[in-house]
């Protein structure tokens, strides 16, 4: 029953052994977005939060907008 | 009269455009010839000899001896050579290692003090390194010798292969900055030098410079005496100069641009406001370039040549592997912590 998660085995065993390098950056390029998809979720349960971002305007102001007269330059 | 004064300031303008450039270029050029009798006297120090100790005090002047022996030299043009393309080869090597000091016009010395604060900065770097490439084939191609032409080939073809290892390496640096420009990275590594994030890809970016600039272990194209001097075979006195010359001004820079990328440039700890006349950054940006050229001549004592097919499938089948899994990994971390600079 076992069998094929051994043969999987063997053969990544065998790779590591004759093609280190490229075993190992295949190791390494797969680590990174794996990394990207469950670190976030894990950090969440750890209780942290994303920050709040960054203001790149002014708030609007909290009242109505004062009507225009004329021309303000005058 | 307006019209005179404008004259007059664009005149001015001009000489003090002209005293900035060769502040910068006069300091390189000396640089240049004195790596030349430093990298001698430190491979005597490894073999234990006294090394060139005849010219001026321990030697020091050497390296103008060497120039005036040149200079002096008659020049051999082969007969059916390409005479244009034969001395337009080391010119326009020389050229582009001028336009590389062009490039110590945009290296930051210490905090506002660059030529020119260029926002593509490392792009600028990376397009003028790799046109060097276009001498090395025009020199092996023009002197009609068949050594040349094969050095050249050989020479060309580690450099774009190499080339490409450096790009991936200065390409994760820039990912982790978010920036080109040369102030921002150094500023970045106020907190910590990326020699210790990076240190995986600080040493394949060591390896793929002593590529580029066809150094020990992988000086075969040119291997000295045992090959008769690869693409500038037939080369002598002043186009030999030119060639020397852009070699070793290439190894000073990628040595600036390595203090600069992983060694935090001119900041040093412990070394924030300086109300003296001493430039102290400038002095730490000098002596990190002068530990990382250290280090090429080090190698150079150290390590013994590779075969040609070695060099090459160093290049693609072990590096660049590395190289991509970092491209992918690096940015990778970035976003899954939530540090990403943009």
């Amino acid at each position: 029953m076992l069998s094929p998660f051994r043969q999987t085995y063997r053969y990544l065993q065998r790779q590591a052994h004759e093609s280190p390098v490229i075993y190992y950056s295949v190791l390494l390029g797969t680590v990174g977005p794996v990394l990207a998809v469950v670190a976030p979720s894990i950090r969440e349960s750890f209780g942290y939060k994303q920050p709040e971002m960054i203001p790149t305007t002014y708030p609007l102001p909290n009242r109505p907008r004062k009507p225009i007269q004329g021309y303000e330059d005058e | 009269m307006l019209g005179i004064n404008i004259n007059k300031i664009a005149l001015i303008s001009v000489i003090f455009n002209l005293i900035d450039v060769l502040s910068v270029i006069l300091p390189v050029l000396l640089a240049v010839a004195f790596m030349t009798i430093i990298e001698r006297k430190q491979l005597a120090a490894h073999q234990r000899r006294v090394g060139p100790n005849t010219v001026g005090y321990y030697g020091v002047l050497q390296p103008i001896a060497d120039a005036l022996k040149l200079i002096v030299k008659e020049t051999v043009i082969p007969s059916q050579s390409n005479k244009v393309l034969f001395y337009l080869a080391p010119v326009s090597t020389l050229i582009f290692s001028l336009l590389g000091y062009d490039l110590w016009g945009i290296i930051p010395f210490g905090q506002g003090l660059s030529l020119s604060d260029f926002s593509l900065g490392i792009f600028y770097t990376l397009a003028l390194s790799s046109l060097g490439i276009f001498g090395v084939l025009l020199a092996g191609w023009s002197a009609n010798s068949k050594y040349a032409f094969l050095g050249s080939l050989r020479s060309t073809s580690a450099m774009i292969s190499y080339e490409l290892i450096l790009s991936s390496a200065i390409l994760i640096v820039i990912i982790l900055n978010g920036s080109l420009n040369y102030i921002t990275i150094i500023e970045n590594q106020q907190a910590i030098w990326f020699i210790v994030p990076l240190l995986p890809v600080f040493i394949f970016y060591f390896i793929a410079i002593l590529a580029e600039t066809s150094r020990t272990p992988f000086d075969l194209q040119e291997a000295e005496s045992e090959l008769v001097a690869g693409f500038f075979t037939e080369h002598s006195s002043v186009p030999f100069v030119f060639f020397f010359l852009s070699e070793y001004s290439s190894i000073i820079l990628f040595s600036c641009i390595t203090s600069i990328l992983f060694l935090g440039g001119y900041n040093m700890p412990e070394l924030f406001v300086n109300d003296t006349f001493i430039n102290l950054q400038s002095i730490v940006l000098g002596l990190k370039t002068c530990i990382i050229c250290f280090m090429f001549v080090l190698v150079r004592a150290t390590l013994p040549r590779l075969r040609y097919d070695q060099l090459i499938s160093l290049c693609w089948l072990n590096l660049l592997p590395v190289a991509v899994a970092f491209i992918i990994l690096v940015p990778s971390i970035l976003v899954a912590f939530d540090i990403a600079p943009y």
